[in-house]
């Protein structure tokens, strides 16, 4: 998969545009994510270890929503709205946390750093960029108890259902691709480490390792005044 | 309002509103680490807490055993100390860990209400460490307090603490602690403190002792039931649901002042006139040094002076005991039974003489409440017809039974022979070489000179002056080779020896051996001759005379008579020899009429006299006495208490047999019957007991 995403960006780093396009000032972007997390089958919080809950999460998808102007020709700030899935928590020795899943949204305010738009030539039509943004991700998590012994006579814990809002820091670098001055295409790879506190596991923290592609459209252009 | 501001604004107000969907989940929650340093010391138990629940935290820590899912209530367990925090936890555990066994662990954490367990891990062990008690507390209490014992690696499912041997009740335990109740069955004052868990006993360096209570004094020190005496010294309220307080061994009634007074009342139950006081606390009891006094019995007469058995004697007097049983009260040495008691007053019942053997018909009374004994200078007369004597000696008791080795049943003083010379009753020989004299007037028994001749039963004999002569019989009766004999022994009474003399004449047994003023004599059947016309038998009763002086027997017919029949002619029975006459019975004097016939011989001028029929028929075994004139005659000894079984005496005026009355209450079957001075003697057979009976009462 990585040897794929890395030899798509070269493919298209090495096309010859002649795009003739105008600077682009504002953009929203509609892509597509899919990822796995980082990290062992046990987790060690402190000494204390046992399965983590999301390095053995197997299947990770999402959709992502990105709101972007740029402030100066390298410099775009926005801010993206991110849905992701993880289910099919698999791990070899043990069954913790089996049926189990976790959705997100996250809201990230984004700071981008992108190459300047030439008037021609391959940077007419293709922008390399990095991204940094703090993450707000709002987590809602659906245990099957296979954790937990309670013994309580009133109620039943088969299935923990929590909500969790939690915070971390993901960057991210890409490329987009301009096919007329209205539409365009994107595909960036971005990290994510996540700092999160939950009753149900031990994780403190992960990693996210995303890929991402989706389209880009121009909502408005840099104006230009010829005197 | 600028674009930016705005952002802000909708950023703020989304991240509000995904706050408020926060979840909260009310159990409290650990999670179980995998286990650590595993080593032959133990391993290391990891966990963390990760939500405390909405209920404050009873407990957590570990719980481990060699089956999956262990529990709390099952399992051995490990309590952490400290107040319960989110976060991580480790315990080096060693309690209870068998090398190379698999244990299975999980965390639990709980409140009020929930008990919450962690995912289950495993561990294969390689070793643990045994308990150890490092100190117990308290080292003085009480029964039912609480006493911890304090120490390491206590297993919390199988620890088991002893008292002195005692299993105590386990009230909670942990890794470190053991609080146990102190069992109510303990007595030792200072006991040993032991932990048991699989198989491996520890003993505490400290010993446990229980507080004891102290009497320094008491007052008043004299005094009767009902009063009240106030108990100094101190510990009285250490322990005071456990405290009793006695006089001698009756619990007393009490009220515990203050921790160094307890106020007493004098039981009724008392029965020690001179008791110590015992204060009891923790099953300690402590006795006082002074003693207490009851103020002594005082007795001033008794009413009836005269009674029967089964009658009633009141006692005036005072200081009797309220407690009815307590009053004794012994009569002619047997204890009377108490039936009421009042201050001045106390009314008792003669024992019936099923039990009861009175020393005398004059019996001494003497009274004893609580060790207080009075005896009476008036004697009371017991007047019963039949009085019981003393029971034989307990060598008479070695039983015979019907086999040789069939377990001894029951007395065998069956069939004893019986010869009375003065006022002393010769009695034994029945299979026995043992020969015992009976002194009617002291109610002794004495022990003779054994019998040197072969044991034998229905051996015959009689009294010549102060000689006893014995012989005839079946030797080996109890066996298959019976045979009779003809031996024939004198008994001197006034050298306690025996001799034997020339044989009788004929080996027989169940002869009738007799003396009257004619001599003595021993017979052992009749002849006969039949008169065809008209048909009848004359019987002809032979008996062979003997001469002591020469030591012969001769030949004599002591009497005749003629009978219809030959058939009803079954056997002659002399019932009882008075004078020159001998009272016989010769058989039934018609078959199926049940009525047997009585004659008077005389062996003087040979003469016989019927007289009127026994009510009933007799045998071998009848027995006899002669009183006040009268020939007494009862069929078998007797057989068993009732007025079916009576004696008759014969009523020569009348020409009647007429029911004497019989009070003889054991079975005196197969015994024997005599007189001595006008009042008849009867005893023995299956039994120990002897009777007189005086019918001029």
């Amino acid at each position: 998969m990585k040897r794929i995403i890395l030899i798509s960006i070269l493919c298209v780093l090495g096309i010859k545009g002649y795009c003739q396009l105008l600077e682009d000032k504002t953009n929203v972007y509609f892509g597509y994510q899919n990822g796995f997390y980082l990290g062992n089958e046990l987790f060690n919080s402190n000494g204390t270890i046992s399965p983590s809950f999301y390095s053995n999460l197997k299947s990770n998808n999402g959709l992502t929503i990105k709101y972007l102007t740029n402030q100066t020709p390298n410099l775009g700030l926005g801010f993206k709205l991110g849905f992701l899935t993880s289910t099919n928590w698999q791990s070899s020795n043990y069954i913790s946390y089996n049926g189990s899943s976790s959705s997100s949204i996250k809201l990230q305010p984004v700071f981008q750093m992108h190459t300047k738009s030439n008037k021609n030539g391959l940077y007419n039509c293709m922008k390399l960029y990095g991204e940094i943004s703090p993450v707000f991700e709002f987590s809602m998590i659906s245990i099957r108890n296979n954790l937990f012994d309670i013994i309580e006579t009133e109620k039943k814990y088969n299935t923990f259902s929590i909500n969790n809002l939690f915070y971390g820091l993901e960057v991210g670098v890409g490329c987009e691709y301009a096919f007329t001055n209205k539409i365009g295409a994107y595909i960036d790879m971005s990290m994510q480490e996540g700092f999160i506190n939950a009753p149900l596991f031990l994780d403190s923290n992960f990693t996210l390792l995303g890929f991402n592609i989706g389209v880009r459209i121009n909502l408005s252009k840099v104006k230009r005044f010829n005197y | 309002m600028t674009l930016h501001m705005k952002k802000h604004i909708i950023l703020s107000f989304l991240l509000l509103v995904l706050s408020s969907c926060m979840d909260n989940i009310y159990p409290p929650l650990i999670i179980t680490g995998a286990v650590t340093n595993i080593d032959k010391d133990g391993a290391m138990f990891h966990s963390k807490i990760t939500d405390l629940g909405i209920k404050d935290i009873i407990e957590f820590g570990f719980v481990w055993d060699t089956i999956h899912n262990p529990t709390i209530e099952k399992a051995e367990k490990y309590v952490f100390h400290q107040q319960a925090k989110i976060g991580n936890y480790e315990a080096k555990i060693s309690t209870s860990l068998i090398p190379l066994k698999m244990y299975y662990v999980r965390t639990f954490i709980r409140n009020e209400k929930v008990t919450t367990y962690g995912e289950e891990t495993s561990f294969l062990s390689k070793g643990g460490k045994s308990p150890e008690i490092l100190s117990i507390s308290p080292v003085m209490g009480n029964l039912g307090g609480t006493l911890v014992i304090v120490g390491k690696y206590f297993s919390t499912r199988s620890s088991v603490i002893k008292i002195n041997q005692i299993s105590a009740t386990i009230i909670k335990s942990n890794q470190d602690s053991v609080y146990v109740k102190v069992p109510s069955t303990l007595a030792r004052k200072t006991s040993a403190v032991t932990l048991v868990s699989l198989n491996q006993l520890v003993v505490a360096k400290d010993s446990f002792t229980l507080i004891s209570p102290i009497i320094t004094n008491f007052e008043t020190k004299r005094g009767t039931y009902g009063d009240e005496v106030i108990i100094t010294g101190k510990n009285f309220l250490e322990n005071p649901s456990t405290v009793r307080v006695y006089f001698d061994k009756a619990i007393a009634n009490y009220q515990i002042i203050d921790d160094k007074m307890i106020k007493a009342i004098v039981p009724n139950e008392l029965d020690n006139a001179n008791c110590s006081i015992a204060v009891v606390m923790n099953n300690q009891k402590t006795e006082s040094v002074d003693r207490y006094s009851l103020l002594p019995i005082e007795i001033s007469d008794f009413s009836p002076k005269t009674a029967l058995t089964g009658g009633t004697i009141t006692i005036s007097g005072k200081n009797f005991s309220p407690v009815i049983p307590n009053n004794k009260v012994y009569i002619g040495g047997v204890l009377a039974k108490s039936v009421s008691v009042s201050r001045n007053t106390l009314t008792v019942t003669l024992s019936l003489q099923d039990t009861a053997v009175y020393d005398s018909r004059n019996a001494t009374l003497k009274v004893d409440v609580a060790g207080n004994i009075r005896t009476f200078n008036d004697k009371l007369l017991i007047n019963d017809k039949w009085f019981r004597r003393a029971n034989t000696p307990v060598e008479f008791g070695v039983g015979h039974s019907s086999c040789p080795t069939c377990p001894i049943i029951y007395y065998d003083n069956s069939l004893a022979n019986c010869f009375v010379v003065s006022k002393i009753a010769y009695i034994g020989l029945n299979n026995k070489k043992d020969f015992w004299a009976y002194d009617t007037d002291k109610n002794t028994w004495r022990k003779l000179k054994d019998f040197p001749g072969i044991p034998r039963m229905y051996g015959t004999g009689f009294v010549s002056g102060n000689k006893i002569y014995f012989g005839t019989g079946l030797s080996n009766y109890y066996s298959n080779l019976q045979t009779s004999i003809n031996d024939w022994w004198e008994y001197d009474i006034s050298t306690n020896s025996w001799l034997q003399k020339n044989n009788f004449p004929v080996a027989t047994y169940n002869s009738i051996g007799f003396n009257d003023n004619d001599g003595c004599f021993m017979s052992n059947g009749y002849k006969y001759t039949y008169n065809k016309s008209p048909a009848y038998y004359t019987f002809f009763l032979q008996a062979l005379k003997y001469n002591p002086e020469n030591d012969s027997w001769s030949n004599q017919v002591i009497g005749s008579w003629d009978d219809y029949t030959f058939s009803s002619m079954n056997f002659w029975i002399p019932c009882k020899s008075v004078g020159n006459e001998v009272y016989v019975n010769l058989g039934i004097r018609e078959v199926y009429r049940y009525t047997d016939r009585i004659y008077i011989i005389n062996s003087k001028n040979n003469t016989m006299k019927s007289i009127a029929d026994y009510p009933m028929n007799l045998n071998c075994e009848t027995i006899s006495f002669y009183i006040n004139g009268k020939v007494f005659i009862r069929k078998k000894a007797i057989d068993e208490y009732s007025s079916s079984s009576a004696f008759y005496y014969y009523d020569d005026i009348n020409n009647k047999w007429k029911p004497a009355q019989t009070d003889v209450y054991s079975l005196l079957r197969y015994g024997i019957a005599f007189e001595v001075d006008n009042i008849g003697f009867v005893g023995l057979g299956n039994s120990n007991q002897m009777y007189e009976f005086d019918p001029n009462r």
